[in-house]
C-alpha cells in the first residue's frame, strides 16, 4: 500500500471512530476505507447510445452488458471480478436486494429487469473475468434520455448526489462529437470535481470513431486526427486529460468474434471486390443482396449488427490483404479500433495511479460527510477532522502531480519527458525515467540525477512563464522522489 | 399523418420509376393565379383606373411569391449540410467531417447563380472555397450569413432551404439563434442521426418548431450505416405519439444519393437515389410545403382580384343602365343607390378600422415591452443568484455564454409571440372590409414576418476581475502586520525591549494573516458586486435596443397596414363617383356615340364577369 492510501486510511479509521453512533455515515465511510486496496471504480457515461455498453463489453471482452437500438441500460449498473457468475440487484427503498436469474443467449448475458428499472437504485454483476480483476467498470444510462427518470439516474450517479457508498473514481467520458452538446454534459465535471474525479480523472473517448465522416475505410484515421487536434485544445482542459478514438463496435466484435462470423466475411471478400463495394454501400443493399447466396437475411442483419457497415468493409479488406485466420482478423480488427491505445491510457493514466483517485473519493466523500452530518460526539471533532483531511490533500504530492500532468496536457506543446517523470506513463521509477524496466539501480540514479539538474535550471530559468515554472517545481520533487526511492506504484 | 412516409428501398420490388420532378397542380395554379392577376391589371387600366391597376400589381405580386423557406435544424454533426445538399442535388454547403457549421447558410433558387456572404459590413461574392472557410471554420467572425443560388428544380419550385448551425443539445432548450428563425420558416426539417433515437432536447425542439410551424418533419440521416434504422423510426414515432406531437419520420441518406448522383442515369444511379429516401422526401416537401403554399397564393390572388374588381363593376353596370336609356332607369338608380351606400359604408367603417388599428397598436406596444422586460428580469434574476454562490473571476467564462444564450431566448420568444399578434391584428383590421361571414382579404398583412434580429443585440462587457496579484497580497499583509508591528513593539519597547522583538513580530504576523483574509474576502464581494452590475447593466441595454427595434417595427406594420387600408377606402369612394359621373356622361350622348358606347361597355362587361368567374371557379 502506498504512503499515500496509509494516511488516507488513518483519516478514515479517526473519522469512523468518531461517526461509530451514525450507521449510515459509518456505512459510507466503511465502503471507501475497504475499497482503498480494492479495484479502481471506472465509470462509462456519456449520451443516449454514445455506445457505453459496447465499449464495455470490447473492454471486458465478452458481451455481458445488454446493448441494442433502443435504449438499453436504465439502470447504473456494475460489473466486477467474482468467482462465480450472479446478477443481484438492489432496489432503490432499502429493501434486501434480490438475485435475477443468469441467462445467456447467442453468447451474450441476458438481464431482464421485467419493468422494475423505476424501483432499482443499482444492479450489480459478478462476472469471472481477468479483465475486471484490476477495475470494476460501471454502466450509466444516457445523461439526455427522453425517458422521465433515466436522464436524472445517470447524473444523480455521476454528480455528488448518489449516496457515497458507490460512486466511481474515475471516468471515461464517451462522446460522439466534442461540440457543445457534450459539453453541456461535462458540466457535471464540476460536480465531479466535488468527487474528487475533476478532469484528472476523466478520459474522453470519441466512441463512434468508425462513423466520423460517414464511414468510409480512411474513417479511424481521420478520427485519430480529429483526437489529436482535440488534444491541443486549451478549451478541453476543464473537462478531460485526454481524449482518445475508439470504434467501439469493431472492438467489442473483434474481441468476441466467432468462426461462423470469419467465415461469413472470407465468402464475402472472395467474391470481385467492385462488387463487394457495391453491396456495402448502404446496410439496406448488404440485406437484400443476392450474393453470397449462402447468406441467408438474418444472417446479413447479424454480421451488420456485430461489424457495423463500415467494420464490414474494413474486414473484407483485411481478408483480401491476407488476414488468413479468425484470429489474425480479430488481431488487426483490435489493433485499428483503438482499443488497445484505449486500455493503454487507463491502465498507465489511470490503474497506475488508482491509490490517487481512491484516495481523492474517499477523502471527497469524508469531506462530504464532516460538511453534511453533525457528529454525534459533538462538533470540535468534525473541526479537526476536516483539518486532517485538508493536511492529506495539501501534503501529498500525488495530487499535485495529476494535477501538473493536466495542466501540461492544456499547454499544447507535448512536453514528452516533464509527462513521463510526472508519472504519464506510469508511476515506477524507471517508466518515468523512461529506463528499460530491468535497469541497474546506478543507472537509475545516474538517469534521474540527470533530470534533477535540468529541471532545477528550468524551474530557474527567468525566461519560462509561470504556468511553466510550476510544473517544473513538480517535477523536480517528482524526481526527488524517485531518487529518494519513494515512487513505486 | 404519423408514418405516412414509407419509401421501401428495392427490396420489396415496388419500384418507383418516376425520379423526376413532379410539377403538380401547384405551378399550374400558381400560373392559372399569374393570368387573372395580369387581366384584372388590364381591365382597370382600360376603365381608367390606373390607380387600381397599380396596387392590384403591387399586393398580387406579394402573395404570388412563393417564398416557402424550410428550416434545416439539428444538433451538432447530424447531417445537416449534406442533406440540403442531397435535396438539392449538388454540393453546395460545406460540409466537415469533424467543423460543425457555424453560419447559417440560405439557398434559394438563382437563374444566375451567386454565392456570397453577408456581414454587417456588406455582402461579398466569394468562392466555394472562401465559402467553405467562413462557414465551417468561421476564419472571419464578422460574417452573419452566406447566402448560395442555383438554378435546380426543387428551388425553382419556390423552395428555399435555409442550413442551420447545430442546436438542440441536451441542455433540453431550444437554441435562441433557431427560435428566431422559426416565425418566417413555412417548415422545420429536424435532422437526427439514425444511429439512436430523438434525444431529450430534440423533443423539445420540436415542441417549440409544432407550436409555430405548419409543418415539421423529422429526418433521419445516415440509414446506409444503420441497419435498424426503422426500428429507430418506429421508436421515434411512438414517442412523438405519447407527447402528443405530430410529426412525420423519413429515413433519408445523403451518402446514397451522392454515389446515385455520380452514377448518372444508369440502372444502379436510380436504384441508389431511390433508395436514398431523398427522392421521397422532395416529393413529402412539395405536397406538404410547395403545393399548400401554392394553393394558398392562388385562393389570396383570386380573392383579392374579386373584391377589388366588385368594386370596378359598379361603374359599367350604371354606365350601361344608363346608356340603355329610360326605360332601365329604375335599374340605373338601384345601381347608384348601391355604389353611394358601399362609399357611405366605407367611409364609416374606415373610422372604425383606423380605430382598431390605432388600439391594437398602442396595446402590442406596451404589451411586448411588459413582455421582454419580464423575460429579461426572470434572466437577470437567475443569473445574480448564480453569481451570489461562485466566484465570478472563475466562472465568468462559462457564465457569459450563458447569459448571452439565455437573454438571446428571451428576446426571440418575445419577437414570437409579438409576430402572432401583429398577424392577429391585422386580420382584425381587414375584418372591417370583409363582408360579414367571409373570409379577409389577407392582401394587406405583411407577410407575417417578424422575425429577431439577434445579431443587434449588445455585447456582455467585462467585469473587473482581478483577481489579488501575489505582490498586491504581500504588501496587503504587511500593511497589516506592519501596524501589528508598530502598535505592539511602542508598547514592548515601554518595557525596555527593541522596537523589533519577538512579541511584535508575532502580533505582525497575526495581524498580517488577518488583514489578508478579509482584503480576500472584501475583494471576492467587490466582483460579485461589478458582475451583478455588469448583468443589470447588459439587461437595460439589451430592452433599450429591443424596445426600439421592436417600436420601428410596429410602426412600419401600422404603416402600411393604414396606406392599404386608406387606399383601398378611396378606391371604393373614387369608384362611387366615377359612376355617378357615368351615368350623367351617358345621358348627354347622341344616338350614334351612345350605341357605339353601349357596345363597348358591354364588352368591358363581359371580360370582367369573365375574369370574376374565374376567380369564383
Amino acid at each position: 500500500m502506498s504512503a499515500l492510501a496509509g494516511r488516507t486510511r488513518a483519516v478514515l479509521d479517526r473519522a469512523l471512530a468518531v461517526y461509530a453512533a451514525d450507521p449510515a455515515a459509518a456505512a459510507v465511510l466503511r465502503a471507501h476505507r475497504d475499497r482503498l486496496d480494492g479495484p479502481l471504480r471506472v465509470a462509462l457515461a456519456g449520451t443516449l447510445k454514445a455506445g457505453k455498453s459496447t465499449l464495455l463489453n470490447a473492454l471486458v471482452g465478452e458481451q455481458i452488458a445488454p446493448t441494442g437500438t433502443a435504449e438499453c441500460t436504465r439502470v447504473v449498473t456494475t460489473y466486477r471480478d467474482a468467482p462465480s457468475a450472479r446478477i443481484t440487484a438492489i432496489p432503490r427503498d432499502g429493501t434486501p436486494p434480490t438475485d435475477l436469474p443468469v441467462v445467456h443467449r447467442r453468447g451474450a448475458l441476458v438481464i431482464d429487469l421485467g419493468g422494475t428499472a423505476e424501483r432499482l437504485r443499482e444492479l450489480r454483476v459478478d462476472w469471472p473475468s481477468a479483465s475486471l480483476r484490476a477495475v470494476h467498470l460501471i454502466d450509466t444510462p444516457g445523461a439526455d434520455s427522453t425517458r422521465p427518470g433515466v436522464a436524472g439516474r445517470a447524473r444523480a450517479f455521476l454528480s455528488a448526489e448518489q449516496e457515497d457508498e458507490d460512486g466511481a473514481d474515475v471516468v471515461l467520458h464517451l462522446v460522439r462529437h466534442l461540440h457543445d452538446a457534450d459539453v453541456a454534459f461535462a458540466e457535471t465535471v464540476g460536480e465531479r470535481a466535488a468527487r474528487g474525479i475533476g478532469p484528472a480523472g476523466t478520459v474522453a473517448v470519441l466512441s463512434h470513431a468508425d462513423e466520423i465522416g460517414g464511414g468510409r475505410l480512411d474513417a479511424l484515421m481521420t478520427a485519430a486526427q480529429v483526437a489529436r487536434r482535440y488534444r491541443a485544445d486549451p478549451a478541453l482542459r476543464r473537462h478531460c486529460r485526454t481524449v482518445v478514438p475508439v470504434a467501439g463496435l469493431l472492438a467489442e466484435t473483434a474481441r468476441t468474434l466467432r468462426a461462423t462470423e470469419f467465415a461469413a466475411v472470407r465468402d464475402l471478400a472472395s467474391t470481385p471486390r467492385e462488387d463487394v463495394e457495391d453491396l456495402l454501400l448502404s446496410a439496406d443493399r448488404f440485406l437484400d443482396g443476392r450474393f453470397p447466396e449462402a447468406l441467408e437475411r438474418r444472417e446479413r442483419r447479424a454480421l451488420l449488427d456485430r461489424f457495423g457497415l463500415h467494420g464490414l468493409r474494413l474486414a473484407t479488406t483485411l481478408v483480401r490483404r491476407g488476414a488468413t485466420d479468425s484470429a489474425g482478423l480479430a488481431a488487426e480488427l483490435v489493433r485499428r479500433s483503438g482499443l488497445e491505445d484505449l486500455r493503454a491510457v487507463v491502465g498507465t493514466q489511470l490503474v497506475a495511479h488508482g491509490d490517487v483517485f481512491r484516495a481523492r473519493a474517499a477523502l471527497g466523500a469524508l469531506g462530504r460527510v464532516l460538511h453534511t452530518v453533525p457528529s454525534p460526539r459533538g462538533g470540535g471533532d468534525t473541526a479537526e477532522l476536516a483539518a486532517a483531511v485538508e493536511r492529506v490533500l495539501t501534503g501529498a504530492h500525488e495530487f499535485a502531480e495529476q494535477d501538473a500532468l493536466v495542466a501540461l496536457q492544456a499547454r499544447g506543446g507535448p512536453d514528452e519527458e516533464a509527462r513521463r517523470l510526472l508519472g504519464g506513463d506510469g508511476p515506477g521509477a524507471t517508466a518515468r525515467l523512461g529506463a528499460p524496466s530491468d535497469a541497474a539501480p546506478d543507472d537509475v540514479r545516474g538517469l534521474a540525477l540527470d533530470a534533477l539538474a535540468r529541471w532545477r535550471r528550468a524551474g530557474e530559468d527567468p525566461r519560462a512563464d509561470r504556468a511553466r515554472a510550476d510544473v517544473a517545481r513538480v517535477v523536480v520533487r517528482s524526481v526527488e522522489g524517485i531518487l529518494a526511492g519513494r515512487s513505486g506504484g | 399523418m404519423l408514418g405516412e412516409v414509407e419509401h421501401r428501398p428495392s427490396t420489396t420490388g415496388e419500384r418507383m420509376t418516376t425520379t423526376t420532378t413532379t410539377t403538380g397542380p401547384a405551378r399550374t395554379g400558381r400560373r392559372e393565379a399569374a393570368a387573372v392577376l395580369d387581366a384584372a391589371v388590364a381591365i382597370a387600366r382600360d376603365l381608367g383606373r390606373d390607380d387600381v391597376a397599380a396596387s392590384l400589381a403591387r399586393n398580387g405580386s406579394r402573395l404570388l411569391d412563393p417564398g416557402a423557406r424550410v428550416l434545416v435544424v439539428g444538433d451538432y454533426k447530424q447531417g445537416k449540410s449534406s442533406l440540403v445538399d442531397a435535396l438539392v442535388g449538388a454540393d453546395l454547403c460545406p460540409a466537415h467531417p469533424d467543423v460543425a457549421t457555424a453560419l447559417p447558410t440560405v439557398v434559394a433558387h438563382a437563374d444566375e447563380p451567386y454565392t456570397v456572404l453577408v456581414g454587417a459590413h456588406g455582402r461579398e461574392d466569394v468562392t466555394a472555397a472562401r465559402l467553405a472557410g467562413a462557414v465551417t471554420a468561421r476564419d472571419d467572425p464578422a460574417w452573419m450569413q452566406a447566402e448560395i443560388g442555383r438554378a435546380v428544380p426543387l428551388l425553382a419550385e419556390g423552395l428555399t432551404l435555409i442550413d442551420t448551425p447545430g442546436a438542440g443539445g441536451p441542455g433540453g432548450a431550444p437554441a435562441a439563434a433557431v427560435l428566431a428563425e422559426l416565425p418566417a420558416a413555412d417548415a422545420v426539417l429536424l435532422v437526427s442521426d439514425a444511429s439512436r433515437e430523438l434525444a431529450a432536447g430534440e423533443v423539445e425542439l420540436l415542441r417549440a418548431a409544432v407550436a409555430h410551424v405548419a409543418t415539421v418533419v423529422v429526418a433521419l440521416t445516415r440509414t446506409d450505416l444503420h441497419p435498424a434504422w426503422r426500428e429507430v423510426r418506429d421508436l421515434d414515432l411512438a414517442l412523438l405519439a405519447e407527447r402528443g406531437l405530430t410529426v412525420e419520420v423519413v429515413g433519408v441518406s445523403a451518402e446514397l444519393e451522392r454515389h446515385g448522383r455520380t452514377r448518372g442515369d444508369t440502372e444502379t444511379g436510380r436504384e441508389l437515389e431511390v433508395a436514398s429516401g431523398i427522392p421521397a422526401l422532395r416529393d413529402l416537401l412539395r405536397r406538404r410545403v410547395v403545393e399548400p403554399g401554392g394553393r394558398r397564393a392562388e385562393r389570396a390572388v383570386h380573392r383579392h382580384v374579386a373584391e377589388v374588381l366588385g368594386d370596378l363593376r359598379a361603374v359599367p353596370v350604371v354606365e350601361l343602365a344608363a346608356l340603355e336609356g329610360p326605360e332601365r332607369a329604375r335599374e340605373l338608380d338601384e345601381a347608384l343607390a348601391a355604389a353611394t351606400a358601399r362609399a357611405a359604408a366605407t367611409k364609416e367603417r374606415s373610422a372604425r378600422w383606423q380605430q382598431t388599428l390605432a388600439d391594437g397598436v398602442a396595446d402590442l406596444t406596451s404589451d411586448i415591452e411588459w413582455d421582454l422586460r419580464d423575460r429579461v428580469r426572470q434572466v437577470v434574476r437567475t443569473a445574480e443568484e448564480t453569481l451570489e454562490e461562485v466566484d465570478p473571476a472563475q466562472v465568468w467564462d462559462q457564465f457569459e455564454p450563458w447569459l448571452a444564450e439565455e437573454v438571446g431566448r428571451a428576446v426571440a420568444t418575445t419577437y414570437l409571440w409579438a409576430g402572432e399578434r401583429t398577424w392577429w391584428l391585422a386580420e382584425r383590421v381587414a375584418a372591417h372590409f370583409a363582408d360579414p361571414g367571409s373570409e379577409p382579404d389577407r392582401a394587406p398583412v405583411p407577410a407575417g414576418r417578424f422575425t429577431a434580429e439577434l445579431s443587434v443585440l449588445p455585447e456582455l462587457a467585462t467585469p473587473d476581475l482581478d483577481r489579488m496579484a501575489l505582490t498586491q497580497g504581500l504588501l496587503v499583509g504587511l500593511r497589516g502586520s506592519y501596524g501589528g508591528v508598530l502598535m505592539v513593539g511602542l508598547v514592548t519597547t515601554l518595557s525596555g525591549m527593541a522596537l523589533i522583538n519577538p512579541f511584535s513580530v508575532g502580533a505582525g504576523v497575526l495581524l498580517g494573516g488577518r488583514t489578508l483574509r478579509d482584503e480576500r474576502r472584501r475583494a471576492l464581494r467587490r466582483r460579485r458586486l461589478d458582475a451583478r452590475r455588469v448583468v443589470r447593466q447588459h439587461a437595460d441595454e439589451v430592452q433599450f435596443v429591443v424596445g426600439k427595434h421592436t417600436k420601428d417595427m410596429l410602426r412600419e406594420v401600422q404603416r402600411t397596414l393604414r396606406d392599404h387600408f386608406a387606399g383601398r377606402a378611396d378606391e371604393v369612394a373614387r369608384g362611387a363617383a366615377e359612376a355617378v359621373a357615368a351615368a350623367t356622361g351617358a345621358r348627354d350622348l347622341d344616338a350614334q356615340v351612345r350605341r357605339r358606347r353601349t357596345a363597348e361597355v358591354r364588352a368591358q362587361l363581359a371580360r370582367l364577369d369573365d375574369v370574376l368567374a374565374r376567380c369564383a371557379a
